[in-house]
């Protein structure tokens, strides 16, 4: 943390100096954990802000988004963190990026298994949104009508995790990583993605190579038990499909490669039907049903299923709902999860997320996390 | 006598089938004609303020930026960017107007950095909280409407046409658009949208013209008003530019994740 604290001061005292145009937000989530257990706190608060800037140099573009949040009783949700720290120039019609740079790759709404580029910033939630910056030189351009992109990451993110108390806490403190590839965190990655559409069908097309996003877990038996996430190595070719009807998108996401020798294949498969002003009002709901498939090691669930419903005011407050039902195939293990959202003015928000686990057996993975069910609010100012 | 009747029934209703072809054909020809005047416009680009009111008179504004490259074959291609509210600043909303059939759209969501193709056929449902419809911001195609005649009428001293505007798609949320056209220069100044049900729902009224480029007439404030809800939105455009060198190259997936 002190090294990105190090770059991130540098980088904004650079920013200040040419005045860069700059915008961010500041958030306070207040979190209560009903069904916390033992040793574990059952509220929490946390502050994160956020500095957004765009500047440009004489030769090239400089971009930033840091993050800087500290948490009152759990010490791994504190960072500083250059989600986007990079220097861009375009020649013609490519577009070259050097530095810590995040993007999006996927369709589906339930899980992105074609979303390797970034390492999850897990310690600040389950939601995959929340990215560490990919220290990269990338590449983007035109081929033909569709866009393509080429990444080099020279270093490996380590996964984010909360403190051994707090929600979700392993119970013991993580050890050192450890890797596959004899290089450890100095292994690069390779990725390419090609995308384009045709008519009502976007699909992509990409290839990685490098290490694991999701680590393994090894239980140390040292002086006190610790818990060592694991990279393993993959080679993966994923395809992304996209059909958009008048009110139904079907979409799917698929990954196949070789995971440390063994071969593997996920898929993710889903659709979204949205009925529009329902009962005569400005409302519009979405019904949606996704499928998740994953047979490597580091999937806590082989199948999953996914249904859930979208609602949207469309009124001046942005105010929607999201409601999504996660159980395994046997329905014995499930997660509901409530997203709420509205602005309260111009430049506030506020913010309710529920999350409640449920297990039948002590023996499945989502026993351990039950006591991790939190309901959260949070208040954001943007400026 | 009987006969005598039939002929008089026959001619007069030949009479009023003619004079509804006749109002069909001069509709057309007005809407084709407001058409025509503002082709080879090449390119916008404008800001804009949108203040909604509420009922009691509450209000609440933001900044948008727009783009626009006339179509060619098909539709109109354009770029929406909201600077303001804070929080959504940066959301992107591009469209390509198809002449017949649904719009291909997606948003941009910057602190996702990810683009979503939106379905479509959501063009009766608000813009951003709006009294205005996707359908009323989205470039109006002739082949979106069949067009009637109704009057010619004075409106704030101008000459106008008036035409009745009849959506072609079922999805559209509206039965007829009367619509105020000035005879001189085929600007439109005022149209009255009517619900599924026939009741007047909301007016558009158009103000403060100027002519651009010595040819294309764009207005700087829309009125909205939905005489349903009381609610009005006004929109304000400032800073008009014409064939600015956009190109379609500024109107895809790529240029999305680049907007500033």
């Amino acid at each position: 943390m002190g090294y990105f604290a190090r770059i991130a001061c540098v980088w904004l005292l650079l920013a200040i100096q040419v005045k860069a145009e700059t915008s961010g937000s500041l958030e306070i989530t207040g979190s209560y954990f009903p069904k916390s257990l033992g040793a574990s706190f059952d509220t929490n608060f946390t502050a994160e802000a956020k500095v957004i800037g765009y500047e440009e140099l004489d030769d090239f573009q400089l971009e930033y988004e840091i993050i800087i949040r500290k948490s009152l009783n759990d010490n791994g949700k504190d960072i500083v963190e250059p989600r986007q720290l990079f220097l861009s120039k375009t020649f013609g019609d490519i577009d070259v990026y050097l530095g810590y740079r995040h993007t999006f790759w996927g369709v589906a709404e339930s899980r992105n298994l074609v979303d390797l580029i970034n390492q999850q910033d897990l310690a600040a939630g389950i939601s995959a949104d929340n990215k560490l910056g990919a220290p990269s030189i990338s590449i983007e351009t035109y081929l033909g009508s569709g866009e393509l992109q080429y990444w080099y990451i020279p270093r490996f993110r380590e996964r984010t995790f909360n403190d051994a108390n707090a929600h979700p806490g392993f119970g013991m403190p993580v050890a050192p990583a450890q890797f596959a590839h004899a290089k450890g965190s100095k292994a690069s990655d390779q990725a390419f993605r090609y995308a384009n559409s045709i008519g009502d069908i976007e699909y992509a097309f990409s290839i990685f190579d490098g290490t694991v996003r999701e680590p393994l877990f090894l239980v140390q038996e040292l002086e006190q038990p610790m818990i060592a996430p694991y990279y393993e190595q993959m080679r993966s070719v994923g395809l992304e499909l996209q059909y958009t009807g008048e009110s139904i998108l079907y979409k799917f996401e698929g990954l196949t490669g070789t995971q440390s020798g063994k071969d593997f294949d996920a898929v993710v498969l889903g659709t979204e039907k949205t009925v529009y002003t329902i009962f005569e009002t400005q409302w519009d709901m979405g019904i949606l049903f996704e499928y998740q498939y994953d047979e490597r090691a580091q999937a806590l669930i082989d199948q999953m299923i996914v249904s859930g419903v979208r609602l949207t005011a469309n009124d001046e407050f942005d105010t929607n709902l999201l409601i999504l039902y996660t159980v395994d195939d046997a329905f014995s293990q499930s997660l509901f999860g409530l997203e709420a959202s509205r602005r309260l003015r111009n430049g506030m928000t506020l913010d309710i997320n529920y999350l409640l686990y449920q297990s039948d057996r002590q023996n499945l993975p989502f026993y351990s996390l039950v006591d991790d069910s939190e309901l959260s609010f949070t208040l954001g100012y943007y400026f | 006598m009987k006969s005598f009747r039939i002929i008089l029934i026959v001619l007069l209703s030949y009479l009023f089938v003619g004079s509804v072809y006749a109002s069909e054909g001069k509709g057309l020809e007005i809407a084709t004609e407001v058409d025509v005047r503002d082709r080879g416009f090449g390119d916008t680009t404008s800001t804009m303020t949108m203040t909604l009111f509420d009922q009691y008179g509450n209000s609440t504004s933001r900044k948008i930026r727009n783009r626009t490259l006339e179509g060619t074959d098909e539709g109109d291609l354009s770029l929406v960017i909201f600077d303001t509210p804070a929080d959504v600043k940066g959301t992107a909303f591009l469209s390509h107007t198809k002449k017949s059939g649904s719009d291909d759209q997606w948003l941009y969501l910057p602190a996702l950095k990810r683009v979503k193709r939106i379905a479509s056929s959501n063009q009766a449902g608000p813009f951003m909280g709006s009294e205005f419809a996707y359908e009323d911001i989205s470039s109006q195609e002739l082949e979106k409407y069949t067009y009637k005649y109704l009057r010619n009428e004075d409106y704030q001293g101008l000459d106008c046409f008036v035409v009745e505007y009849d959506p072609i798609d079922r999805k559209s949320g509206y039965s007829k658009q009367i619509v105020w056209i000035d005879t001189k220069e085929y600007r439109s100044h005022k149209i009255e949208f009517y619900d599924r049900k026939e009741s007047l729902l909301k007016t558009l009224v158009y103000k403060n013209y100027s002519k651009y480029n010595g040819k294309f007439w764009r207005a700087d404030i829309f009125e909205m008003e939905n005489h349903q809800t009381g609610k009005k939105t006004i929109l304000e455009f400032d800073d008009w530019k014409f064939q600015t060198g956009l190109s379609a190259k500024d109107f895809n997936k790529k240029s999305l994740k680049k907007v500033r």
